[in-house]
């Protein structure tokens, strides 16, 4: 099959060589970051880039549907970010093919691409064959960086499109605190009463030199903080995931479950995060926490 | 016969959990610490239209049924356990709809807006410092001089007190009060609009005192001397020598909402036991395995269902009578069913916070708990509020066992 | 001004639940609801007819009760027209399907200024609606609005993206999609609930819109489970707390991850 893969990242560039790989393709790869052009060509043969300025749907969508008039892939990769779906929905809509998100896992059937993706929220897994041309969203996570060593070739793409919409970007500020990049993420839940208490939360993200977090109502109910981690909100991957009065609830769950190591604090036995942990401990986490952080300095 | 709930009761439902969740779930138990319901949620409940929920879009109310207003009630004290803040809406929604029923056109057009908006208050004054259930022996006189009544007496254990004098218009009472002569007796009684304030203004001749209850504190209680208070005759309710009939046709309409009220907060006790029993391990096992907790649940889940029925019955009758106008019933069918809700709901409250409590152990001695907040707010209606317990089983064995089985 | 406001019935995926021995989700006994973002698209279009008199017309496909209730409920928040696309088994329609029955609609029952929807549904957030129509119309698209401003002709749409924060401008027509932080919806009163019921409901089949229905061909929807160690300690004493820290930490340690 003939695939293109669209994606702003090295990581997503490779962890895609996986998915490629499982349906015995031939990839080729479109970036509007001429930045990594050259990176990415370390691993695709033929790598397309066009300067298209600022994130805008209607140019990055239009941009990729011509790269792919050149292609003709069967198959269109995208990251199941929030970019990435947008992007894939423009492409979809312009080259009219089928288009699946939050893919987990593929497999070939003949002509027929086998596509198992999440449904009802993160809460389940659902297998679906579909006929090429598709596109497809791939979750974080869900395969992981493959290897490939080729001499690929950059193509400058000439593309110019005026869109009616303008955009301005800012960048995130960097603060220090980057739980979609840190290795360890802690994160509060609802059983953490007050804001004041979310310098507990810090203290043992920075024992362990991680980052914090919180879940949505955190956020975007409470205001103690601008991010979260969450389906609407940031889906992170790191190697140790420590909820801290985190329930479990499925919007939430769906943005950590890629973590390698998941670890939960909660008073109540029945919290549904204990069913997606490695280890929990069922305690006040205003007992637990203290002595937690107690224990990690004094080993540091 | 048809039990079921319509959509729209549904979709109302759900709207004002809605709202209870977002406004009032947060705050309750700072209400009942801290004794004052603040004044933002009270416009907001008006905005949102909870206020004056049965009273005629004509005077600023919603013109909806009275079963749909029991259902707000009922959800605000399920989110409100101490029910201070469903007390405060349910006497809003009740005892003006009372004054839409029998009071004047200038009364009703001055007076329902502005609390159907949240910036009055309308409650009931009807106990005195020498008695409550004894309404035929009121002492609170009033004299009409031309136009003018003149009020001479006392009042006490009535609830917004200090609502109606701190809300931005003012607010008063449906207020009974001897007209004609002293003597003991139903047919000299006059109701009346009395206000504590007007139109951002005290009234002359109105002295209030304010008590410290041991609970539902959100919403003041205290008491109020007149000494000649006068009071314009458009604010008198029905005609003169029928208050004491008007009186209690108010009260059949309050008492079903305060057993909604009732209700609402009982479920909380149960649905906060579930999980308690259900998370708490002792002698090896969950607490609500053992069949002396779950037998226990069982029964008190039984007396709740029960209680609630007793309360939409009530409430749908009321809306036959009142709303329908249905000529098969007459205002006197409610006073059985309104009195069986009204025994029943208190009651089974105060038998759910109970067990609930014995069942959260010292815990619930603690006022982190939070659950005996709702144990006091409700038992206000054990002690009598809004109608003594005892007197609800007059009602009931002179109906159903007659008259002269009562009489010696 | 004229909005049209495409509107999901999902289901409340908090509360799922799965058979114990086939591990299937039991849907039928799961509550349906309108998604947040959903709410808060109808809320941004209502502001707007309070503020420049729009009309704003709320769609949904499906054939359901329940779908004719979330109509209800957004001419309960202020909508001015309703329309169902009856179409049985509506969540088994593909997006491009959906996106395709909805453009025809918009221009059946258009010319409309805006189109506002919600960036994702609360059950599979595949945020791909948006981009198709507006594919599919030729519309430009802001998405992933948290704070949408619009002032005459001109929209502003504030998006908090993973990098930073982008701001789009435009102009009508546009497709916006906004999320569930956009802002607060109002809840109906009961004189809005009461008025809502007698509103119209206008019907429309895949056949009055001349779209094709293929379902899409979806087995074996399990359960999803990561395999987990779910291992617990028990912390509720001193002792016992102490002994699951040090036990988290030694397990933490062998993991490798700190």
């Amino acid at each position: 099959m003939k695939i293109l893969c669209y994606g702003e990242d090295i990581s997503w560039f490779k962890q895609f060589l996986t998915a490629v790989d499982k349906i015995h393709g031939e990839a080729a790869a479109v970036t509007t970051k001429p930045d990594i052009a050259e990176e990415v060509s370390k691993y695709y043969e033929k790598v397309y880039v066009a300067d298209v300025g600022i994130f805008n749907p209607e140019v990055y969508g239009k941009f990729v549907a011509k790269v792919a008039d050149e292609v003709n892939p069967d198959v269109f990769i995208a990251p199941c970010t929030n970019k990435g779906r947008v992007v894939t929905g423009m492409y979809s809509g312009l080259k009219g093919t089928a288009c699946v998100s939050d893919v987990m896992d593929l497999g070939v059937e003949g002509d027929t691409l086998v596509v198992t993706r999440l449904v009802y929220g993160g809460t389940a897994k659902a297998t679906i064959k579909v006929k090429p041309p598709v596109s497809i969203c791939i979750s974080p996570g869900a395969f992981k960086e493959g290897e490939r060593t080729v001499s690929g070739q950059v193509v400058n793409v000439d593309f110019k499109v005026e869109s009616k919409v303008k955009v301005e970007f800012k960048p995130k500020e960097v603060t220090g605190n980057e739980p979609d990049k840190a290795d360890v993420v802690v994160v509060a839940g609802r059983g953490v009463r007050n804001k004041e208490d979310l310098n507990m939360i810090m203290e043992l993200a920075n024992v362990l030199h991680g980052a914090w977090s919180v879940t949505r109502p955190l956020a975007a109910d409470y205001g103690w903080t601008d991010t979260w981690i969450g389906i609407s909100g940031l889906v992170i991957t790191p190697k140790l995931y420590i909820g801290v009065g985190v329930s479990g609830q499925p919007h939430h769950i769906i943005g950590a479950r890629g973590s390698k190591v998941i670890v939960a604090i909660n008073k109540d036995p029945e919290a549904p995060i204990f069913e997606e942990a490695d280890y929990g401990i069922v305690g006040d986490l205003y007992k637990v926490l203290p002595l937690l952080i107690k224990r990690l300095k004094g080993e540091a | 016969m048809d039990f079921e709930f319509t959509e729209d009761e549904i979709r109302f439902r759900d709207a004002v959990s809605e709202f209870c969740k977002k406004y009032i779930e947060p705050i309750w138990v700072e209400v009942d610490e801290k004794n004052v319901i603040p004044y933002e949620l009270i416009k907001r409940m008006a905005d949102q239209g909870l206020l004056c929920i049965p009273i005629s879009e004509e005077y600023g109310g919603m013109g909806g049924t009275y079963l749909m207003t029991t259902i707000a009630v009922e959800e605000i004290a399920y989110h409100d356990p101490a029910v201070a803040i469903a007390v405060y809406a349910l006497l809003n929604n009740g005892w003006p709809l009372a004054l839409e029923l029998y009071g004047t056109e200038e009364a009703k057009s001055e007076i329902l807006p502005k609390v159907a908006a949240g910036e009055a208050f309308f409650g009931i004054a009807s106990t005195e410092p020498h008695g409550g259930s004894d309404v035929a022996g009121i002492k609170t006189f009033a004299e009409k001089k031309g136009d003018v009544w003149i009020f001479n007496g006392e009042k006490a254990f009535i609830s917004g007190v200090r609502e109606s004098v701190e809300l931005p218009w003012g607010g008063g009472w449906f207020l009974v009060a001897k007209t004609g002569s002293r003597e003991w007796g139903h047919k000299n009684i006059t109701a009346f609009a009395l206000l504590a304030k007007k139109d951002g203004k005290r009234k002359e001749g109105f002295k209030e005192t304010i008590y410290e209850e041991i609970g539902r504190g959100g919403l003041s209680t205290g008491g109020f001397i007149l000494e000649n208070y006068e009071l314009e005759d458009k604010y008198r309710i029905g005609d003169v020598g029928k208050g004491f009939y008007h009186v209690m046709e108010g009260f059949n309409l309050a008492r079903i909402l305060v057993a909604a009220a009732c209700i609402g907060a009982t479920k909380w006790a149960l649905d906060q036991a579930v999980e308690w029993l259900k998370n708490r391990r002792l002698f090896g096992r969950k607490v609500s395995s053992f069949q002396g907790i779950y037998f226990k649940f069982a029964e008190l889940y039984a007396d709740w269902e029960a209680a609630r029925w007793f309360v939409y019955r009530a409430a749908w009758l009321a809306d036959k009578i009142y709303l329908e106008k249905d000529p098969k019933y007459n205002i006197k069918d409610l006073n059985v069913p309104v009195a069986l809700a009204k025994m029943r709901a208190p009651e089974t409250a105060a038998n759910v916070f109970e067990e609930v409590m014995k069942w959260f152990g010292a815990y619930a001695y603690t006022k982190e708990c939070n659950v005996y907040r709702g144990w006091l707010g409700t038992f206000s209606y054990v002690i009598g509020a809004e109608g003594a317990q005892n007197i609800m089983r007059i009602i009931i064995a002179r109906d159903i066992m007659g008259k002269e089985a009562l009489k010696e | 001004m004229k909005i049209l406001v495409p509107i999901k019935l999902t289901y409340d995926v908090s509360q799922l639940k799965f058979d114990t021995s086939t591990n299937t989700p039991l849907l039928d006994a799961c509550p349906k609801v309108i998604g947040d973002a959903d709410k808060c698209a109808l809320e941004e279009a209502i502001r707007l007819k309070e503020k420049y008199s729009a009309e704003v017309a709320a769609v949904t496909i499906g054939d359901t009760q329940e779908h004719y209730r979330i109509i209800k409920d957004a001419y309960a928040m202020g909508a001015t027209a309703g329309y169902v696309i009856k179409i049985s088994n509506s969540e088994e329609l593909s997006v491009n399907i959906v996106a395709e029955l909805l453009a025809s609609l918009y221009q059946k029952t258009g010319p409309y200024d805006l189109i506002i929807l919600g960036s994702g549904s609360s059950d599979t957030h595949s945020s791909f609606l948006g981009a198709l129509l507006s594919a599919k119309l030729g519309l430009p698209i802001i998405t992933g609005v948290d704070k949408l401003t619009v002032e005459d002709d001109k929209v502003q749409g504030v998006s908090t993206m993973e990098d930073g924060t982008y701001t789009f401008n435009g102009e009508p027509p546009l497709i916006i999609t906004v999320t569930s932080e956009a802002n607060e919806p109002r809840i109906p009163t009961l004189r809005d609930i009461l008025r809502s019921k007698r509103m119209p409901i206008n019907e429309f089949s895949s056949e009055d819109l001349g779209v094709e229905i293929s379902k899409i061909e979806i087995t074996d929807v399990k359960r999803y489970v990561v395999e987990r160690k779910r291992i617990k300690f028990e912390a509720d004493d001193e002792e016992k707390m102490k002994e699951a820290v040090e036990k988290l930490i030694e397990s933490l340690k062998k993991e490798g991850v700190i």
